[in-house]
């Protein structure tokens, strides 16, 4: 069963994909719900390619009805708990998702939440990355300027920031 | 409340800047993880982890993890690219934890091509 930590590793990436240079993520979550924002500067997208991103048809990969994941499949999710995905696009301005998932038995798991972020925020030099995420009162957050100049690509620094992320979870 | 984030984050970075950026950074090679919709599905996270845990514990620092998006191979991620000099890449398939950590102590330390998961040599 897919997780919404694949959701949000994957959906993230089309930020990235699009060309975005800076991408926030807000993950909120309290008992009842869990709330997924990801705002990027990318390409965006016009109205007429908007109205498609949930047809499962429409994506770039043969697969995806196989693997589960891609945003008609976080839509097809979120509803299924009452919820609801929303996005909203500018051409040449960026793109804003908003997910909510009410936790019912329908929702998924959450999943390896610290991973996915660790795997985005080394994906690339090229992006800033804001991520706030909270459960109850509590946040932690991350941001990559306060990582300038350090190799994203050192095996080394990869592990600290799996670590990183792992350890914020936990103090949760 | 406001967890010590941005604090913890600064440490990475006075570590990484000391022990690593210090010194003259010349790569030998570089691994390349598929991070498309289907290594995502496949658990190619778990697969960078691996890597980046197996080569940081062999004490291996010039080696670049990179991620990469669709490689078009769907059938077999997650997908793994490596190449070190100037040798033909070898894309590895299938790559689950454990064979990750065996392309670091066979490929990359000893230079030897796993022939039971490799998918092809070239360029994707
Ligand atoms: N944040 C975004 N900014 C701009 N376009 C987007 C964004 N998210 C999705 N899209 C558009 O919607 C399409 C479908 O997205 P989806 O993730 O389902 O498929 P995709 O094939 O993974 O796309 P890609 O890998 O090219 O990003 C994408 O090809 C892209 O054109
Ligand atoms: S990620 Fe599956 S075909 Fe591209
Ligand atoms: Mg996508």
């Amino acid at each position: 069963m897919r997780t919404i930590a694949d959701h949000v590793l994957d959906i993230a990436q089309n930020s990235v994909n699009a060309q975005a240079t800076h991408v926030k993520i807000k993950f909120v979550e309290d008992r009842e719900k869990i709330v997924i924002k990801i705002r990027d500067n990318g390409c965006g997208m016009d109205e007429e390619k908007l109205s498609k991103i949930f047809d499962p048809f429409f994506t770039t990969h043969k697969e995806v009805r196989r693997v589960g994941l891609g945003l008609p499949f976080l839509k097809q999710n979120a509803e299924l708990t009452g919820g609801y995905v929303h996005v909203s696009s500018t051409p040449k301005i960026g793109t804003i998702l908003e997910a909510t998932l009410f936790k019912t038995i329908d929702c998924q798991p959450i999943g390896d939440l610290a991973g996915a972020f660790a795997t985005l925020v080394t994906s690339s030099t090229d992006v800033i990355w804001e991520i706030e995420r909270c459960l109850e009162k509590r946040c932690y957050e991350f941001s990559s300027k306060a990582l300038d100049g350090v190799d994203l690509s050192s095996p080394k620094v990869i592990k600290m920031i799996f670590e990183y992320f792992k350890s914020m979870e936990l103090s949760l | 409340m406001k967890i010590k984030s941005l604090e913890e984050l600064q440490k990475i970075k006075e570590k990484a800047l000391k022990e690593i950026s210090g010194r003259e950074t010349k790569k030998r090679g570089r691994i390349v993880v598929g991070m498309g919709t289907c290594g995502i599905s496949a658990g190619a996270k778990d697969t960078l982890r691996a890597l980046a845990d197996e080569l940081e514990k062999q004490s291996i620092d010039d080696i670049a993890v990179i991620q990469s998006g669709c490689m078009g191979l769907c059938e077999v991620e997650p997908t793994v690219e490596v190449q070190i000099g100037s040798e033909e890449p070898a894309i590895y398939g299938h790559v689950n934890e454990e064979q990750a950590r065996r392309i670091v102590r066979e490929h990359v330390m000893k230079g030897k091509i796993l022939s039971d998961i490799l998918v092809k040599r070239g360029k994707v």
